[in-house]
This record gives structure tokens, C-alpha cells and sequence, in this order.
């Protein structure tokens, strides 16, 4: 898989009147880890969710590798290679460790005949293109029936590709250090195995960009610095771009080779984790009587 | 040695069957293995399959009069429906009310292709060449219906597809010149079992008692069970599963969320259409009062009470469901009720009593003999009393799947922020 390359240009975008993205511009080259930080409030969360498809920004272009991936669906996204860990864990919740990451590992089913990538951006809205997706809708019907075949019938070919899909989900849990738990129902880990466990299904998607949204929010010292050696380990081994929202000024200082800084849904600052934390405007914006300082809000959305 | 055993352990361990099994079987039990009963030890495809057969009672089919049969293919009948809908609410956990329209749309493909009453078309065309047209058009108008509707959530879903279950009703009310309208399609063709008369396995020609009905339904109530069963542990049931744990987060993975969501929708509405299939030539007159809300509401019913995702469940919760209101009106209980004359006087002296110290007036109890048929007059109110107690005992389901079991009995998670949009 190529390079990783984010490219997030003028994006804008408001929720009635509100305007919680005004105009931030970013460049992530391949294999960096950048850092994204800003107070509560600040528009990061946000900024992951036009990046996934989640939201579609009102202005500005978001492009991957020099494709336009701004207002394509998530899940097209997720098979250009983006893939995210949420804020709060959202894990599938009553389902089994392994499952969660098998389910990630959704798109990349063994020797499934993979189609063509087909990143066409809806530029009409959605309506017309579904409109023009019409005649591709008999091949996705009898793909659909094959599917549905394979799983009952079960040929050998399915059955190898699910046993491949189930080693290289094992491979996976062990990589981030959940080795023998794949049977543990999801919402039964631990806290911090959760967090684990949403890292090992957002790699199951084999992204070329990883989106990690406070992945050490709500643990200790010793848990964030584990987590954020666990954070370097994959971005090598996986060879990915990874984006990383942290609240701790500590965390992000550590491990990110440049860090954005949001405020009010504007980019006020980007450098080396010095520079940054020299900032007259990021410590304004942090210290300053216009938003609560980093350290006392955890965990909230 | 023992490496080798190691060895084809951890093998083993990979290979399909077993995923699922030790994930079951682990479930929850941190501390090690879980006690295996005699049940426990059976292969893993034989215990659903005799579960299977021992609750359908197929062993029981000669000992029954054709009363008993009949409730029995009933419930057959909405096991089988039950299965169906299982796939769309307790797999892929899209809620719909109007699971009718499926059936109807079976029966009617049915009525339409081959009673020699329908008004549309001339031929008329052999039970066994309708089954697979009728299951392919339950499956394209579960397609049809579920384009539009299928982005709606939750609630919004739950109302348009119970406003499609009546839309369906009074569709074929109002097209009298395809479907008869009020007065119905009759004469339905028969499936043939021809094939099994050649090879001397039957006497009959065509199924055409409830015996053989009730065989019949048997078999497509194993066949759905095994296609479920099977889809279920796939790559397309974790991903229904999925899309019902966290829709935004299973599109994030990937997952184009229309298409399973339709797959789901659309699979259910083809077994739907199997079961309305299979009912037509069963009662050979079929109209569109046949297929109303309620035929919806008791499907859903059963697989809320017999637990949702688990086929035992649906089992279960078609004897209770359907079962038990057939079988209060039946002779035997009457019969049974007629026993317990002695309990008339019994209570009728106490009545008398208070009767004669106050102006109360109560009235005596009706002889034994009525009984059974106030039961039968009142057995809504009894299967109401029964439905509540079940849902009182049990909240979860008679059967509920290990993980359902383990989503409605969990202590109440630490409040989660509520937030608007996506975190
Ligand atoms: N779906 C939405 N509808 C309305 N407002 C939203 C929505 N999503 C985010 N916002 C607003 O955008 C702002 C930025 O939020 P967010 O990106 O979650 O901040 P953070 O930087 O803490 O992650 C907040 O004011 C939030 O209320
Ligand atoms: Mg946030």
C-alpha cells in the first residue's frame, strides 16, 4: 500500500451557525506521527470525522495520497485506507475480542476478489449518486447472493480465507498486546485492553492513515507511556501515518515529530513540540481565561 | 509428543467449527474451563439439531389427531417465520413491524401463479416451480421496501415498516383484478411428492393433508435453520452483528452498511415469503384478512420471548405463542377442565356463604362442562397472563444467546457521555 499522505486543505465546516472548522489546513507526509492538540471544544474530534466521512465539511478539499476523500462515505474511506479509534471506545461491545477485529479486517477477507477502488467522489448530492450507481446494482446483488452462498455452503476457499482472517486477527491481538483474550466479550476487558483492542481493529483495516482520537485518555503515567510505545511500535511496523489527538501535553511531547494545535475550530499553531509549547498563542489558549486548562478535562467528549 | 499434541491443538483451535464453539463456551468464565455436561460434550452441530428435533416433535407426528397437527404446523410455521425475522432484528438488529407483507407476498405468488380462480394470469403453474419464484420475490420486494426505509433508525424504521404491513393488506384488497380482492384466492395448487411415490417412500400424491403439511414445514424449518445458523457465523453475520452493536462504527470499518442491512432485510423477506408459500395451499383459501398486523406483532413476539438471536428461542417461543392459544380450545382441555367438577362445589359453598351474610350477589360457578369454552373465549387474556409472567421471569428470553444473555443482564455500564454527533 502506498504512502499516507494527508493533505487537509481550507476545510470549513459549520453546525448551524456554529462554526466548529474555520479554514485549518494541514500536510501529513508518509510515516509521520503528528500530534493534534487544542482545548475541549476545539474542533479535533471533529476534524477526524470529516477526514472518515462522518461529517462532510461545508468548504475546503481533504485529500489522501492526492486523491479527494472529503464526501465519500465512511466506509469508502476505510477502504482507501483511513481508519480511527474513537474517543469514547466504541468497540463492538457484546461481541467477542477476536470478532471485533475480524470485523475490521471486514474488507481484506482472505483471497476475496478484491474490486477496483472506486474513489468517484459524489459531487451532486447523494440522491443523483445513488442514481448513478444504478447499474452497477445487478453485480452487487449477485455478489451479494454469492456471498451469502459462500457463507452457507462453506467451500474450501471460504474456509481458508476465514482461517487466514482469524490468524491474522490473532497476529494482530498479539501485536498489541492482547495475546489469548481473543474470547473475552469486548465489553468485559479492562479499560486500557479496550483501548488495545479498538487499536488492533482499526489496524485490521490495513490503513495507510491512522486516526487516534485521545488513545490514552483516562489512563495513568505509566499506562499513556506504555500506550505511547505501543503507538511508535505499530506506526513502524505497519508502516502508517498516524495523527494522534492527546489532551496531556506530556504524551503528545514524547512521541509526535510535529504537532497542530486547534483552537476554536482554527489552527493557531504548528511545529516541533518546543516550538509549539513556546507558543505565546497555544499557552494563551491553554493557560488564558478562554478555556479550562488541559489537564483537569479527561475523557469528556 | 506432546509438542505434536501442542501442536494440532493450537491447529485445531484455528480451524472454523471451533471459533465460535470456544467462544461460547469460554464466555465469562475467567477462571478456566467451563463443566461440561453430557449435553456440553456433543459435537457442536448436534446439539442445535437435536434441539431441534425434539422441540418440533417430528418423533410425535402419528400419535396426534389432525387438530394436534394443526397447532403443531402452526408453530412449525411461525418458527420458520420467526428464523426469518431473527436475521433482521436480532442479527442485524433492525427493528420491523411489518414482517406481514413477506408472507403475504409468498402466499399470494402462490395464489396468483397457480389457483385456477386468479383473475391476472391464465397458466397455472406447479407448487415446486412457484416455491423458488416466490421466494425470489419475497426477496426483490424486501429489497424494494427496504431501499428507502433502511437509512431511518430505531423508531422510525419500527413505524414505516408497520405502515408497509398494512399498505401490503390493503394493496391486495384493492387490486381486485389480480388478486379477487375481499373474496380471495382458493384452489391452491398442491405440491406434488410424485418423486418420493415413485421410489415407494410415500402413498400419497401430492401433500395435501396436515401430516404431510406438517412434514413439509419441518423440513423448510430445518433448511432455514441451517442457512441462518450458518450465515450467522460468517463474515456477513459479523458484520450484521456489527452493524447492530454500532452502525457509524461499522461503517468507519468499512462495512457498506446499506448493502448487509438489505442482505439481512431482503434474506428475511425471501423466508417470509417461503413460510406464506407453504401456508397457502395449507389453508387453500387465502384472503387479505389473512395477513394482518397481528400475523407481524406474534412473529415478533416469539422471538422477543424466546430470545433474540437464538433458534431454540424461536422454538420456544412459537409453542408458547402459538401453541398454547390453539391448544385452550381444544377438546382434550375441555375435557381435562370437565375433570375438576369437584372444585364447583368446593368453591360454590363459600360463595353461597358470603352470599348469605352480605348483598354481594356473586354468582356460582358454571358447570365443569362450560368451562373449556369460557377458557377458549377468554385464552387472550390467559396467553396475555402468560406473556407478561414470561417476560416478568425472564426479561431476556426463554433462550437467550450467550451474548444477548449478557447485554440485558449486565449491570448498568458507568454513564457514558452523552454527546451530539460523532466522538
Ligand atoms: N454533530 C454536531 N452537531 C453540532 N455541533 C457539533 C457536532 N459535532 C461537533 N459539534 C461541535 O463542534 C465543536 C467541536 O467539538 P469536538 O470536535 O468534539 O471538540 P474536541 O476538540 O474536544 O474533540 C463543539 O462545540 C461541538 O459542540
Ligand atoms: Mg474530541
Amino acid at each position: 500500500m502506498s504512502a499516507g499522505t494527508l493533505r487537509v486543505a481550507a476545510v470549513g465546516i459549520r453546525f448551524e451557525g456554529l462554526a466548529a472548522l474555520t479554514d485549518v489546513s494541514l500536510e501529513v507526509p508518509a510515516g509521520q506521527i503528528r500530534g493534534l492538540i487544542g482545548p475541549n471544544g476545539a474542533g479535533k474530534t471533529t476534524l477526524f470525522n470529516c477526514v472518515t466521512g462522518f461529517y462532510r465539511p461545508t468548504s475546503g478539499q481533504i485529500l489522501l495520497d492526492g486523491v479527494r476523500i472529503d464526501g465519500l462515505s465512511p466506509h469508502e474511506v476505510s477502504r482507501l485506507g483511513v481508519s480511527r479509534t474513537f474517543q469514547n471506545i466504541r468497540l463492538f461491545a457484546n461481541m467477542t475480542a477476536i470478532e471485533n477485529v475480524l470485523v475490521g479486517g471486514h474488507l481484506h477477507f482472505g483471497n476475496l476478489p478484491s474490486r477496483p477502488l472506486d474513489a468517484r467522489r459524489p459531487t451532486r448530492g447523494r440522491l443523483l449518486a445513488a442514481a448513478q450507481r444504478l447499474p452497477q446494482a445487478p453485480g452487487g446483488a449477485v455478489a451479494a447472493l454469492r456471498e451469502m452462498a459462500g457463507a452457507v455452503v462453506r467451500p474450501p476457499a471460504v474456509r481458508q480465507a476465514e482461517r487466514v482472517a482469524i490468524r491474522g486477527a490473532r497476529q494482530l491481538l498479539t501485536a498489541v498486546g492482547l495475546p489469548g483474550r481473543e474470547n473475552v466479550i469486548a465489553r468485559n476487558l479492562p479499560y486500557g485492553d479496550q483501548r488495545r483492542l479498538e487499536l488492533a481493529r482499526a489496524l485490521a483495516t490495513r490503513p495507510r492513515l491512522l486516526l487516534l482520537d485521545e488513545p490514552t485518555a483516562g489512563m495513568n503515567p505509566q499506562e499513556s507511556a506504555a500506550m505511547v510505545g505501543l503507538i511508535r511500535r505499530l506506526r513502524d511496523e505497519f508502516a502508517t501515518t498516524v495523527v494522534l489527538i492527546e489532551h496531556q501535553m506530556r504524551v503528545v511531547m514524547g512521541v509526535c515529530e510535529l504537532i497542530s494545535v486547534l483552537d476554536y475550530g482554527r489552527k493557531i499553531s504548528e511545529g516541533t513540540p518546543a516550538e509549539v509549547q513556546r507558543d505565546r498563542l497555544v499557552v494563551e489558549a491553554y493557560l488564558g481565561t478562554r478555556a479550562p486548562a488541559p489537564e483537569e478535562q479527561d475523557g469528556a467528549p | 509428543m506432546h509438542d505434536l499434541a501442542v501442536g494440532a491443538r493450537a491447529r485445531l483451535a484455528l480451524s472454523w467449527t471451533r471459533v465460535r464453539r470456544t467462544a461460547w463456551n469460554q464466555v465469562a468464565l475467567p477462571w478456566g474451563r467451563l463443566r461440561r455436561s453430557t449435553w456440553g460434550r456433543l459435537p457442536p452441530w448436534v446439539r442445535p439439531f437435536l434441539w431441534f428435533v425434539l422441540s418440533l416433535g417430528v418423533l410425535v407426528v402419528p400419535a396426534f389427531d389432525d387438530t394436534w397437527m394443526r397447532m403443531f404446523f402452526l408453530v412449525a410455521l411461525y418458527a420458520t417465520l420467526g428464523m426469518g425475522l431473527n436475521v433482521v432484528v436480532g442479527l442485524a438488529g433492525l427493528l420491523d413491524l411489518g414482517y406481514v407483507a413477506f408472507f403475504a407476498t409468498g402466499a399470494y405468488t402462490v395464489g396468483i401463479l397457480g389457483s385456477p380462480e386468479s383473475p391476472a394470469i391464465d397458466v397455472q403453474l406447479a407448487w415446486w416451480l412457484i416455491l423458488p419464484l416466490a421466494i425470489g420475490v419475497g426477496a426483490i420486494v424486501g429489497v424494494l421496501l427496504g431501499l428507502p426505509v433502511l437509512p431511518l433508525r430505531g423508531d422510525y424504521l419500527a413505524i414505516v415498516t408497520l405502515g408497509f404491513g398494512e399498505i401490503i393488506r390493503i394493496l391486495l384488497l384493492n387490486m381486485t383484478d389480480k388478486t379477487n380482492g375481499s373474496s380471495g384466492l382458493f384452489n391452491m395448487p398442491r405440491p406434488s411428492v410424485e418423486y418420493l411415490h415413485d421410489l415407494g417412500l410415500t402413498n400419497r400424491h401430492v401433500v395435501d393433508d396436515v401430516r404431510a403439511f406438517y412434514i413439509l414445514i419441518v423440513v423448510a424449518a430445518f433448511v432455514v435453520w441451517f442457512v441462518t445458523a450458518r450465515l450467522r457465523d460468517s463474515r456477513v453475520g459479523r458484520a450484521w452483528e456489527a452493524i447492530r452493536e454500532d452502525e457509524d462504527v461499522a461503517e468507519g470499518m468499512g462495512i457498506n452498511t446499506t448493502k448487509y442491512k438489505l442482505m439481512a432485510f431482503s434474506l428475511g423477506a425471501s423466508i417470509g415469503a417461503l413460510g406464506g408459500a407453504i401456508y397457502a395451499p395449507f389453508i387453500d383459501t387465502i384472503v387479505p384478512s389473512t395477513f394482518s398486523l397481528l400475523v407481524s406483532i406474534n412473529v415478533l413476539a416469539l422471538v422477543i420471548i424466546g430470545g433474540m438471536g437464538s433458534t431454540q428461542g424461536v422454538v420456544a417461543g412459537a409453542l408458547i405463542l402459538i401453541g398454547v392459544p390453539e391448544l385452550l380450545q381444544f377438546q382434550e382441555t375441555k375435557d381435562f377442565l370437565e375433570s375438576f367438577g369437584w372444585l364447583r362445589t368446593v368453591l360454590n359453598a363459600p360463595i353461597d356463604l358470603v352470599n348469605r351474610v352480605t348483598h354481594l350477589g356473586i354468582e356460582n360457578l358454571p358447570p365443569s362442562e362450560e368451562w373449556g369454552d369460557r377458557l377458549a373465549s377468554y385464552r387472550f387474556i390467559v396467553f396475555g397472563a402468560l406473556l407478561v409472567l414470561v417476560m416478568v421471569l425472564r426479561p431476556s428470553g426463554l433462550f437467550p444467546s450467550r451474548r444477548r444473555q449478557l447485554e440485558f443482564e449486565a449491570p448498568p455500564e458507568a454513564e457514558r457521555p452523552q454527546s451530539e454527533g460523532i466522538t
